[in-house]
């Protein structure tokens, strides 16, 4: 285990930092760089939780290795909106009621985030397809669903 | 006239929810402190075995091992949380593969986990039994304390849960027709998105513990208790929690391992639990539910025999038959209910969403289908219909006092709302006649009618409302907030009592060291209910309180008076008035502090409140692939009322879509040496965006005249229908009942195979 010397782009910003080779992305922007809006919920790339975008593609941080995404444009859920607006998804998720205990909240709108960047017209069975891999044990999911259709409305009204 | 309510009732944004859109919220797991030390547990590998000894030595030399923690240096104290077995921090033998053994808290995880390598322990693997059956057997190894229990069986005049209505023989005799049959439910688990976490700081004399935990009062007390320390000295926070379905009720034990290592090392220790050692830490237990019934030819209950057998793991179910709630359902004057939990070396159960309540429901709602076909009723809800239990009549369960009555029943109306909503008139066509039949696939429809507890009659809490200078005010309730929004409508419950706007009021929940003592904590849905009420009353105090301060300003008598939305006003003349935060604003001598204060218990006599609901399925089962497919699905609740419709229906869609996959799905899998095998999210299969289905939620308001603004708890409720309603569609699609869950497509093609 040797460390390294690492500059990482995170929502933004450029960090120079030394870490330990074999840390995941997730252990990184959690304990060294304090981002605790990337949740660990299963550490193997299960739950979704962790999820954050690389280079505006949805990717498992817990399943990343820190030294592979050097270069690279990463975004947490504390890069989403940088002021005090929130994203439109941000808002739907609220006025929806698409958020409940949250834990699972910020992979899941990050993975809409990355979806509605690819598909500006995703069908509802699209959007399901596209957040299968995002686990929600409390809200069976429809107010999520509702919630991504509504933030794309707004997003394509320029909202 | 009847106020307008201004708060309650409303679509308010949840409190928190900015905060965890933009991933501020705090967990425990997102928490540290400086000089923080990482824990790690030791597990046992065998189900059952003595620990002859346990050499640490060699982690203890290790460069960074803070503390080691074994059965040789933790108080010998039992404890027992209110739902769970009477036991000590770690013992000098292990009750299930995967129990605790051993911590450690080292500078670094990997530390940590590098010192679990390095110990040495030495078990006497001793004889394991696995069903209730082996382990009452004669000669069966003992799994408690011998100190505690001398067989495997928990009874006892304190938990003994079995209780006679009538007389069940002379009911028996009454009876025209008598049915019998045996349920068998499966062992689950909770499967919250966030693992348990524990944070503890010890300083000289005060202990500070951040938990993932529903029940910090009782928590609080055990470790008390074993650290022998009064309860001042222990302070329990449970900041915002990543769901909890019942996992999170009994902490204890983990609270205790993490504030020793505290203790020991003198830093504050951090303990994570991994997934897997998440989903070992209390499960749903397996459960046979035999219930004998007898009945007159129109269908009339005359006796109603519940006999419920939980598979322990070494713990107290303290739902065995406390929570089967038939007597609130359906009207019958001879029962008896008889409940035991048989200690096994399988995993320590806990409690899940909707208990064993389920179970009972699941049961009774497969025999009322059953009766309701053999006695030609046209529709299954018609039985329902007919003799379910309404307002006045008896309810009582078997913790209640002995002639309760039920203080409100929506049932009707959930039930003919849902009828209409899943088109019944236009679909059914009869008993054991399918909907449709294409090819392979059996299209049915069924329905279930059921109630759920809302709090058990020994609950007590409270609430406080500060009110500051500049006329806002702290709200320091007792309730954690499990992701049901519960800090939100108990925030709506306040502002609406005291007049002061919700957008002025901080809410401080979930602190033993502020709020006032709430032992049993989030659990039983009981926090609509029963804090309702305190919070009601902590409201309307400080309104009391800020109407007899105004008086004087406004020249007239405090009931002359109102509040609403922060302005203080002459109901008479609304044009005279002062905002709350004007009056706050000026001090004069003598003037005192506004304080509002609320104490409340779970009203349990001579009403008690119940939550009813009916659900409605169409399925699809295809008779070649066993694959059940839900295409709609009806839930109707009666709530009481609906303190935050958009959260009610977030309960009802998130419930009942817990409640398919458990039915259908889920399974926590053991192999012959009690192994649990599938502790992780892809053996253990939940329901995602595809399988789940839009589950059409229908609030029903009974305004139950014994609760808060009428709103009666229902959180579990939307689980505890659907194995019924599901068994039902099924049996009409394919004409067979299933007595045994889950319903996988292997039971359902060995089932197709054997009615051939």
């Amino acid at each position: 285990m040797s460390e390294k010397e690492i500059n990482l782009k995170v929502n933004g910003k450029q960090y120079s930092l030394q870490i330990s080779s074999h840390k995941t992305l997730l252990e990184i922007l959690r304990d060294n760089l304090g981002l605790y809006g990337v949740k660990n919920g299963c550490s193997i790339g299960e739950c979704g939780a962790c999820t954050i975008l690389i280079d505006n593609k949805p990717v498992l941080s817990c399943l990343t290795m820190a030294l592979s995404a050097e270069g690279k444009e990463i975004t947490t859920i504390e890069g989403l909106s940088n002021s005090d607006k929130l994203h439109p998804l941000q808002e739907a998720f609220i006025k929806y009621g698409a958020v409940e205990c949250g834990f699972c909240t910020p992979g899941i709108i990050l993975t809409a985030k990355a979806l509605l960047d690819e598909n500006q017209n995703p069908t509802e069975e699209e959007i399901r397809l596209y957040l299968k891999g995002n686990l929600c044990r409390c809200t069976g999911y429809s107010k999520i669903v509702e919630a991504v259709v509504s933030a794309l409305k707004s997003l394509r009204k320029g909202g | 006239m009847v106020n307008e309510l201004k708060v309650v009732g409303k679509n308010v944004a949840r409190i928190g929810a900015v905060e965890k859109v933009r991933g501020e919220a705090k967990f425990v797991g997102d928490m540290s402190l400086p000089g923080m030390l990482h824990a790690k547990i030791l597990r046992s590998p065998y189900a059952h075995a003595r620990i002859v000894n346990i050499d640490a030595s060699k982690a203890e030399k290790l460069p960074g091992v803070r503390a080691v923690l074994t059965y040789k240096n933790v108080p010998r104290i039992l404890f027992m949380e209110e739902s769970a077995e009477e036991s000590y921090v770690l013992d000098d033998k292990v009750r299930f593969l995967g129990d605790e053994v051993l911590a450690i808290a080292a500078d670094t995880i990997e530390t940590a986990e590098r010192g679990l390598e390095l110990i040495n322990v030495h078990y006497e693997e001793l004889p394991a039994v696995f069903t209730p059956e082996e382990a009452l057997k004669p000669g069966a190894p003992l799994i408690p304390p011998p100190e505690v229990s001398k067989d495997n069986m928990l009874v006892g005049p304190a938990r003994t849960r079995s209780r006679d209505w009538g007389n069940i023989e002379e009911g028996f005799k009454e009876a025209e027709h008598v049915i019998e049959k045996t349920f068998t439910a499966h062992c689950v688990q909770h499967m919250p998105l966030e693992p348990k976490a524990f944070l503890t700081n010890w300083e000289r004399s005060k202990l500070t513990v951040w938990a993932t935990t529903q029940r910090l009062f009782s928590a609080r007390h055990c470790v008390a208790k074993v650290l022998q320390m009064p309860e001042t000295a222990v302070r329990i926070i449970s900041p915002y929690l990543g769901g909890g379905f019942g996992s999170k009720s009994e902490s204890t034990r983990y609270i205790l391992i993490t504030a020793l290592l505290s203790k020991i090392s003198g830093k504050p220790v951090k303990l994570q639990f991994t997934k897997e050692e998440d989903m070992l830490a209390r499960t749903r237990p397996a459960n046979v539910i035999s219930l004998k019934v007898g009945y007159k030819k129109d269908g009339a209950f005359t006796a109603i025999h519940c006999k419920h057998t939980v598979h322990g793991g070494y713990s107290w179910c303290h739902s065995t038959t406390g929570t089967v709630n038939i007597r609130a359902l359906y009207k019958c004057k001879n029962c008896r209910f008889e409940g035991y939990t048989i200690y096994t070396n399988h995993p320590s159960i806990g409690q899940m969403r909707g208990v064993l309540d389920t179970f009972a429901a699941w049961g009774m709602t497969s025999l009322v289908d059953q009766i309701a076909e053999s006695l030609n009723f046209k529709n299954p809800m018609d039985y329902a219909k007919k003799f379910h239990v309404r307002a006045g009549d008896e309810c009582g369960t078997v913790i209640d006092a002995d002639g309760v009555t039920c203080s409100s029943c929506g049932l009707d109306e959930c039930i003919d709302r849902a009828t209409k909503a899943i088109g019944w008139a236009e679909k059914w066509r009869g008993w054991k006649t399918p909907v449709k039949i294409q090819g392979n696939k059996r299209i049915g429809m069924g329905m279930a009618a059921f109630t759920h507890d809302t709090g058990m009659p020994w609950m007590v809490t409270g609430a406080i409302l500060k009110v500051n200078m500049d006329g806002t005010a702290n709200f320091i309730t007792p309730v954690t907030e499990l992701g049901n929004a519960t800090i939100t409508t108990q925030a709506q419950v306040v502002s609406e009592a005291s007049g002061i706007p919700l957008k002025d009021i901080y809410v401080t929940f979930a602190d033993t060291e502020v709020a006032p003592v709430d032992p049993d904590g989030q659990v039983d849905s009981s926090t609509a209910h029963v804090r309702s009420i305190s919070s009601k009353m902590a409201g309307e105090d400080a309104k009391r309180q800020l109407l007899e301060r105004a008086s004087p300003q406004l020249s007239a008598p405090p009931e002359a008076i109102d509040i609403v939305d922060g302005l203080i006003f002459i109901k008479s003349d609304p044009s005279k008035s002062i905002t709350v935060k004007h009056l706050m604003e000026q001090t004069e001598f003598g003037v005192v502090p506004v304080v509002g204060r609320g104490v409340s218990a779970c009203p349990h006599f001579p009403q008690k409140a119940f939550s009813y609901g009916a659900h409605f399925a169409i399925v699809e089962v295809d008779t070649e692939t066993g694959v059940i497919k839900i295409l709609k699905y009806v839930a109707a609740h009666d709530v009481g009322r609906a303190l935050n419709p958009l959260v009610c229906e977030a309960q009802i869609q998130g419930g009942v879509t817990m409640g398919i996959s458990v039915t259908l799905n889920e399974e926590l899998l053991f192999d012959a040496k009690g192994k649990t095998l599938n502790l992780n999210y892809t053996d253990y299969k939940l329901f995602t965006t595809v399988d789940a289905i839009n589950v059409i939620p229908i609030i029903v308001e009974s305004n139950d005249p014994i609760s808060a603004y009428g709103a009666k708890g229902f959180g579990e409720a939307p689980l505890v229908g659907v194995p019924g309603c599901l068994s039902n569609a099924i049996y009409n699609a394919i004409g067979i009942r299933f007595s045994e869950l889950p319903i996988t497509p292997e039971r359902v093609l060995k089932a197709l195979k054997g009615k051939k």
